[in-house]
């Protein structure tokens, strides 16, 4: 044992913590959840639901025993102690949770059919644990308002909240705009937008995030889908270069929503409204088709074309007339093997496009990075870098091809607008399209091979900080689409190189990626409780029991 | 010439009632600032000494909790990295409770003599006076007590020439019960929504601004000033071993004179009724008691006359000395209207913050409401109980459990009274107060000898 680390007891379970660490966290470090509400791993504590009530025992040296707080402490104010003894399911210490959900909802509206929380709400999943007991009040409850809009996309509902301060500390503490307090005393008490002011920084849907309860909720959400159709899976925000861990929530064929999952170092708790919003942009997009258009070859399957697009690569083999540029929307096992086929080709005209542009926000200190694409850190890292020796990066393609140097272009990705315009782009002679969007080129490319989105592969990103983070494949992809990875390694076949990796599995094995990458969340279509990483994906840290 | 004392005990009110002994020169007249210039230049104690006085004194915090004072000041850290300072408590709220009201108004200069002193012997150079907001005349008093002082050096910078530096604020609560808790005191200071803070920390380590706070309340401050000039062991003369001095007592209720007044502490209540309160009013005989503020126990008029008012005797007969809110209750008063009376106090001033008492406070409430009303169950008075034994101890601070302890002793004491109104359908006191004990006017003294309401720093 160092000085830095104490060793206490949770229910008889003995567990090792760093020192500071609060008994609450301790608790889950042995496997306990012990139920909370207020309190909430990226805000400072506050201590007022009460939920987490457990009979903590400090060591006495002087009586040489644990002695009983006279006052039933809360797990999330008290810090670890060395020796210190913690019972979490005592009959007094149930019988406090129960009384203090019997008090959470004698005011509440018991809504659920027409609550948008319902199939994720804390007091619901407490309800059933701790409490189970029919209500006991007879007077009329205390009423509040509802329907209360907090900016365009929050509405409040003040009889279904708990007054557990999680969003006003949000506003205080993360994003330090200070929008949301808590106005007037006792039960009258309810949150309110500061007079004057909007709800209406970049980060406002994390407060319904966090909210235990309905009382805090999304438009972009209501009413939209009963959460328990919704199917989960763990991906990551291309929005900008912070590459947050998300969860699309989606019914197979169309994303709902998109949440933050719980991610140290990356985005922690959080992610911004532009990258929730980023679905609609998915939805709304235009795919391309498998096209060739060479005289006398018209037509043809994507994999005749991927055969053809192979062989020509090979034809430029060592030559200087060929070039690639790769969208930062490329993944780092597709990189690693796209820059792995073309140094067998020597193909050294090779660089990252500028990528998306549109959509662009401004840097902050919280999540927001300047770069909205979301892998320019890892293709660089995968190789997509020009030849040292001879190679030329995008300005000295774009002027080779302004000379006519270059006959064989391949763009990878979408977003090369920025870079090349059509009439540019008219000067080679064979550009071939790899994407997953539809523009102007794919109307004039000499091939066109269509693209699985983020949303309809498997891969990982890596963001400016250098934290990879593995997208899963969330929607059934469109007829057609390719995924990059199985078509790289067809084009492998078809240039006669022999491809490092024999599965995308083998390709990440050999990319050594660091294990936090793929921290789960949900296995099989369901959260991994008690998984830390999944305790604040939503709100809920009942589940797992 | 000593410290007077009127009438054998009165070492705070230590003046003659009725003339004006608010002035600096009325209380210059009364040994005033004698003490502090003593001390601070004549070298009479070190701050040391001084603490070693108050700890000997016995003097029990007089807000309520009865914390030993001494005691709590020497939680202050031993050399403390940030300035030290020191809360006066003076947002007196709890119903039944009015006495630091008197001291401000009457006497204000004992506390700000008990202030420059409490300050040397805890090493403060600022102080703040946390006042009622309801409390106008009290705040104009002090208020112009503080500028006297200052113009007089008895306040301020190099106070008498002995380097020792002791600024005082005034500072004007907006009618928060809640606040009158030392920490929700604190927040409220800092300019936030006074809600009470979890501790530990405890204020003495981490108060006001981050900087070590004590908090103590008006009359044990204004207590420090006579065991500054006499001595910790002159004030043990009053009181038993561990209820030492003197105690301000305010009665409300029906007898003959009610007000406020400073009695050794463990005089016994039936003396203290007969010969300070004239005894009840006539044809009214004493049905209850709640001696410490409407947060204590109640105690029946029966066992009321065999309380000594000391810490030990009232805990001994099942309430606490509290803050020496003296609510006489007289026959013919319904008890369930009363305790209706004080949970709605409770429910209005709850702050809100901690789910059992934001929740229980009302719902309380609304159940009492129903049994005085007559429409409530047989099964309800348990479940009241249930709810008040939910609400003890779940706390932050102890509103909640302030608003149930009444509640449950009112239905220990008087359950029969709770019955009769369900079994009856109504309120068998006709549901109303009698007359002696309306709620405008009659058993509180009503001061207006300032017309003006609004105050005006």
């Amino acid at each position: 044992m160092t000085t830095d680390s104490v060793t206490l007891t949770i229910d008889g379970n003995s567990v090792t913590v760093p020192k500071g660490t609060k008994v609450i966290d301790a608790a889950r470090e042995a496997g306990k959840n012990i139920p909370h509400f207020c309190y909430h791993p990226g805000l400072p504590v506050d201590g007022n639901c009460r939920m987490c009530i457990s009979d903590i025992r400090t060591w006495n040296p002087r009586a040489e025993k644990h002695m009983p707080a006279r006052r039933p402490a809360v797990a999330c104010w008290v810090d670890a102690e060395e020796n210190m003894q913690v019972f979490t399911d005592t009959p007094e210490v149930k019988k406090a949770r129960a009384s203090v959900m019997e008090f959470l909802l004698i005011n509440h509206p018991i809504d659920c059919p027409i609550c948008d929380k319902a199939g994720e709400c804390m007091l619901q999943d407490y309800y059933m644990l701790h409490d189970r007991a029919p209500s006991k009040l007879r007077e009329e409850k205390v009423h509040k308002p509802r329907l209360v809009p907090f900016g365009k996309r929050i509405v409040y509902n003040g009889e279904r909240c708990i007054l557990c301060s999680r969003c006003t500390r949000f506003t205080t503490h993360v994003t330090k705009t200070h929008e949301l307090g808590i106005v007037n005393r006792g039960d009258r008490a309810i949150v309110e937008v500061l007079e004057g002011g909007d709800f209406a920084n970049a980060y406002t849907d994390n407060v319904a995030d966090i909210c235990p309860v309905g009382a805090l909720t999304k438009t972009d959400f209501r009413f939209k889908k009963r959460v328990w159709f919704l199917k989960h899976t763990d991906s990551v925000c291309g929005g900008c270069s912070r590459n947050c861990n998300t969860v699309v929530d989606h019914d197979g064929s169309e994303v709902i929503r998109i949440m933050p999952r719980e991610r140290a170092g990356v985005n922690d708790w959080w992610m911004c409204n532009e990258g929730r919003d980023l679905y609609k942009e998915h939805a709304a997009l235009a795919r391309p088709a498998a096209t060739l258009r060479i005289d006398g070859l018209e037509g043809g399957t994507a994999s005749s074309i991927t055969t053809w697009v192979g062989e020509k690569l090979a034809e430029y083999k060592k030559s200087d007339a060929a070039a690639v540029l790769v969208s930062p929307w490329i993944s780092n096992e597709e990189a690693w093997l796209l820059s792995f086929l073309l140094g067998k080709l020597k193909i050294g005209h090779l660089d990252v496009m500028t990528g998306r542009t549109e959509g662009a926000l401004p840097a902050d200190d919280l999540l927001h990075t300047d770069d909205p694409n979301p892998n320019r850190a890892g293709a660089i890292a995968a190789g997509i870098v020009p030849d040292k020796k001879a190679g030329k990066g995008i300005d000295e393609i774009k002027a080779a091809i302004e000379a006519g140097e270059i006959e064989f272009l391949l763009l990878w990705g979408p977003h090369f607008g920025n870079d090349l315009d059509p009439e540019l782009l008219s000067k080679v002679a064979t550009v071939v399209q790899i994407t997953d969007e539809h523009d102007a080129v794919s109307d004039a490319a000499a091939a066109v091979l269509p693209l699985r989105t983020w949303a309809e592969r498997d891969g990982t990103w890596t963001n400016f900080e250098g934290h990879t983070s593995r997208f899963r494949r969330s929607l059934r992809p469109p007829a057609g689409a390719l995924d990059g990875f199985d078509l790289l390694m067809q084009l492998c076949a078809a240039a006669g190189v022999k491809s490092p990796a024999k599965s995308l599995r083998d390709a990440r094995k050999k990319l050594k990626q660091d294990p936090d990458s793929d921290v789960r969340a949900i296995v099989d279509g369901k959260f991994t409780f008690p998984e830390q990483s999944a305790l604040y994906r939503h709100t809920s840290g009942a589940r797992e029991v | 010439m000593s410290y007077p004392v009127v009438d054998g005990s009165r070492t705070i009110l230590n003046f003659e009632r009725g003339t004006e002994s608010w002035p600096l020169a009325s209380y210059e007249s009364r040994f005033g600032y004698a003490t502090a210039k003593a001390v601070l230049k004549g070298g009479k104690y070190q701050p040391a000494e001084l603490l070693q006085e108050v700890k000997d004194s016995g003097l029990r915090g007089r807000g309520g909790a009865g914390f030993p004072t001494g005691l709590k000041w020497s939680f202050l850290p031993k050399d403390p990295e940030h300035p030290v300072i020191l809360a006066v408590n003076a947002d007196e709220s709890e119903p039944g409770t009015f006495k630091d009201r008197v001291i401000m108004e009457e006497n204000p200069h004992v506390l700000l003599e008990g202030i420059v002193l409490s300050c040397y012997a805890m090493g403060s150079n600022s102080a703040y006076i946390y006042c009622r907001g309801e409390y106008v005349p009290s705040l104009k008093r002090v208020h112009a007590a503080i500028e006297e002082a200052y113009a007089g050096g008895h306040l301020g910078k190099d106070i008498y020439g002995s380097g020792f530096d002791c600024d005082v604020t005034l500072h004007s609560g907006a009618g928060a019960y809640i606040c009158g808790e030392e920490t929700g005191l604190i927040e409220s200071l800092e300019g936030k929504k006074g809600q009470p803070r979890i501790k530990p920390p405890f204020p003495a380590v981490y108060g006001a601004f981050g900087y070590p706070t004590i908090v103590n309340n008006v009359e044990s401050i204004a207590a420090v000033t006579y065991i500054a000039a006499e001595g910790g062991q002159a004030y043990r003369a009053w009181g038993s071993d561990k209820s030492t001095g003197t105690k301000l007592f305010s009665v409300s209720g029906p007898v003959k004179r009610p007000g406020v007044y400073e009695v050794p502490i463990g005089t016994p209540f039936k003396t203290f009724l007969e010969d300070n309160c004239g005894g009840m009013l006539d044809g009214v005989g004493l049905k209850a008691l709640i001696i410490g503020g409407s947060s204590v126990p109640v105690v029946t008029g029966e066992t009321a006359l065999k309380i000594n008012m000391d810490y030990e005797s009232c805990e001994e007969h099942g309430t606490l000395l509290g803050s020496g809110g003296v609510i006489v209750i007289g026959e013919g008063t319904c008890m369930v209207r009363s305790l209706m009376v004080m949970l709605r106090f409770y429910h209005h001033e709850s702050c809100g913050q901690c789910t059992p008492c934001r929740e229980g406070t009302g719902w309380i409430e609304r159940i009492v409401t129903r049994i005085e009303h007559g429409d409530a169950e047989p099964g309800d008075i348990d479940e009241l109980y249930r709810i008040a034994d939910s609400m003890e101890l779940r706390t932050i601070c102890t509103l909640a459990d302030a608003a149930a302890w009444p509640t449950k002793s009112f239905i220990d004491v008087f359950r029969s009274e709770f019955e009769a109104h369900i079994e009856k359908g109504c309120c068998p006191f006709g549901g109303t107060f009698p007359d002696h004990l309306n709620l405008r006017g009659g058993g509180v003294p009503q001061r207006r000898d300032d017309p003006e309401h609004a105050f005006i720093a």
